[in-house]
């Protein structure tokens, strides 16, 4: 007779062959990866991008009846950033097909009225609707009211009287925010990221845990050998960590690649977190892995098909999505207790941690042990419902 | 040895096995018969630790299978209805990760997984993965994973279902090898040649009950059937269920 090998033993077999199997699963092994790698750098080209488009550029800016105030338009055309170009013969209709985001229209009676001293009509084509159109009419405004300003000036001096007496305040603002908040937020896109792939690199093998042996009838089978239903659970799952944590790992250091490789500084982007705090948020979302794949373990052994358990699935995550936005909305990550709920301490710890901030260590302590806990419960409770025949023959 | 005594097991308000006894004898075969939903399945589930009885009782080598099913299920080798493998394991692996559970030493797995591949005749397929093998490929994988820890026990469902001649001729000469090692086999079939071939006893089951339980020809003689699948059809009562549809 042979000798029953101990749970340890049975949970490192049962582990080896999980990982076994699910490593020759090519089509989900090089999906994972893919994502993996390829979501840093799809967040960092589209916030470059959007960052790049934000910039100011050069204002090429068509005017019409431009021989009707030449003084206004060889102004404009003297500014840094600004071109002067004639505009087309019907700019209204320009505008409105987009074709240009703004003209400025000099009217007829511009050069009389600016001759008498009067207040000189001039007009800015604009689509209200187009957000390109908006940020250059808001330029063209700053620059219309500028060469105002300084003709009122002339005019006032010209007639003897200080200009500063028709300014008598002036306001002057003054950025205090620490550079570390000015990130653009930086911080949050990471987080994010980080936990999505904590999230689901292992959820496939842990959903397989029980559905998926139950579904492929091969479950009736494994239990008739004497493992231990903890072994066998625990087995499965950390099959299903180890796979949710390289993913992790890989997502990264691939992000740390994008952020320390890529000219955010030019767009006055930054994380002023250093590199070890980024490994360390990639290792605090490692109790993420933990606690999601035994919550997904958990579930596939109570639900009765692949639909079920998706219903489930989802109706958690929702519940997940809406605090963590609760508490990242409402900066709710001071109230001590948050910091134990699992998924939401992890967030809030690591947008703090990127943002530059010096977290509490109590709030490490029971960001890891608010998810291992649950997960080791969640396990064990799986484990004793396999015991169960209407768990097992569930149909 | 195999001993049920009055087994029951009731779900919800079936009862799908009724005080079922029969006992099955080393270095013999026997047969457990039955027409579709008669309790054999879960008679087996009973019987390898995988449900407990709400009566009676099962003991294998004279253990009791509620008190200790972990020691039960490492004298027994189950082939049971559900065959399911993992697609991207080979039958090696397959039979390893069984072994290993069991706990077979590494030196002894390995004599013994090649003994199982080559008289299964598995040598071609053993390294490839289990993924588009033929329903008679799954079944004997199914089986070396299921005699790998060498079960003085062996329980077998169905065995030759979906097998070619070949095959079918294979598992025949296997069943009669285990049963010249002195081992007990008690295996369930719908194919009345081969339990009249293999079987030296066999018990019918019909409804949750024993309705026969002897040789193939004490059990011939009983009915007045000269032909056991006659017999088998008069003792289950589907003559009138036939009769009545």
């Amino acid at each position: 007779m042979n000798a029953k090998p101990g749970s340890l033993r049975q949970g490192w077999i049962v582990f080896r062959k999980e990982l076994t199997d699910w490593l020759r699963d090519r089509a989900s092994m090089i999906g994972l990866s893919l994502q993996a790698i390829s979501s840093p750098i799809i967040w960092a080209a589209i916030t470059l991008i959007a960052a790049h488009r934000m910039m100011p550029s050069d204002l090429v800016l068509p005017v019409a009846g431009a021989d009707r105030g030449p003084a206004l338009v060889d102004w404009l055309d003297a500014q840094p950033d600004v071109d002067v170009v004639p505009a087309p013969a019907d700019p209204a209709a320009a505008v409105r097909a987009g074709t240009l985001d703004v003209v400025l229209v000099i009217p007829a009676e511009f050069a009389e009225q600016t001759a008498d001293g009067l207040s000189a009509p001039v007009e800015l084509l604009v689509d209200g609707s187009a957000s390109a159109s908006q940020r250059a009419a808001d330029r063209v405004r700053g620059l219309v009211a500028g060469y105002g300003a300084g003709l009122g000036s002339l005019r006032l001096m010209s007639r003897g009287v200080a200009p500063d007496l028709t300014s008598p305040l002036r306001l002057d603002v003054k950025d205090m925010s620490p550079p570390e908040r000015r990130q653009g937020g930086l911080n949050y896109f990471v987080s994010a990221l980080l936990l999505w792939m904590a999230l689901f690199g292992g959820v496939a093998v842990a959903a397989d845990s029980t559905l998926g042996e139950r579904e492929r009838a091969s479950l009736e089978p494994l239990l008739l050998n004497p493992v231990s239903r903890t072994a066998l659970i625990a087995g499965k799952w950390l099959a299903a960590v180890s796979l949710a944590c390289f993913y992790l790992v890989v997502a990264g250091l691939t992000t740390l690649v994008v952020l320390r490789s890529l000219p955010w500084h030019k767009y006055g982007l930054q994380l002023l977190s250093s590199d070890r705090d980024l490994l360390t948020v990639t290792v605090l979302m490692f109790p993420v892995a933990l606690f999601w794949t035994a919550l997904v373990a958990f579930v596939s052994t109570i639900a009765r098909s692949q639909q079920q358990a998706q219903t489930y699935f989802g109706l958690i995550f929702m519940g997940v999505v809406l605090t963590a936005m609760a508490t990242l909305l409402f900066q709710l990550a001071s109230v001590p207790w948050l910091a134990a709920l699992p998924i939401v301490g992890q967030l809030t710890l690591s947008v703090d941690l990127l943002g530059g901030e010096h977290p509490a260590a109590y709030r490490y302590i029971a960001t890891a042990a608010g998810s291992v806990l649950p997960a080791v419960v969640l396990i064990a409770a799986a484990a004793r419902l396999l015991r169960r025949e209407s768990i097992v023959f569930r149909s | 040895m195999i001993e049920v005594e009055r087994l029951c097991k009731q779900f919800g308000s079936v009862r799908a096995v009724d005080g079922v006894s029969f006992r099955a004898d080393d270095g013999c075969v026997t047969g457990l018969l039955g027409p579709n939903g008669a309790g054999k399945t879960t008679t087996l589930r009973v019987l390898t630790g995988l449900m407990s009885p709400d009566a009676g009782a099962a003991s294998v080598d004279g253990r009791d299978v509620a008190t200790d099913p972990f020691a039960i299920q490492s004298r027994i080798g189950v082939l049971p209805d559900s065959r399911g493998l993992y697609s991207r394991l080979t039958p090696r692996e397959h039979i390893d990760y069984f072994g290993r559970l069991q706990g077979v030493p590494e030196a002894t797995l390995r004599t013994r997984r090649e003994e199982l591949i080559a008289s299964l005749g598995l040598m071609e397929l053993a390294d490839r993965r289990v993924a588009g093998f033929s329903h008679g490929e799954r079944t004997k994988v199914a089986l070396a994973r299921a005699l790998v820890h060498d079960p003085h026990n062996v329980i077998l469902a169905e065995p030759t279902h979906g097998l070619d001649v070949a095959s079918t001729r294979a598992m025949r000469a296997l069943i009669d090898g285990l049963r010249a090692q002195g081992r007990c086999v008690l295996f369930s079939s719908h194919v009345m040649q081969e339990v009249s071939a293999l079987c030296d006893r066999i018990v019918v089951i019909a409804k949750g009950t024993v309705v026969a339980d002897g040789t193939p020809d004490s059990i011939r003689e009983k009915t007045g059937c000269g032909d056991l699948e006659d017999a088998f059809v008069a003792l289950t009562g589907l003559e009138n269920r036939e009769a009545r549809a």
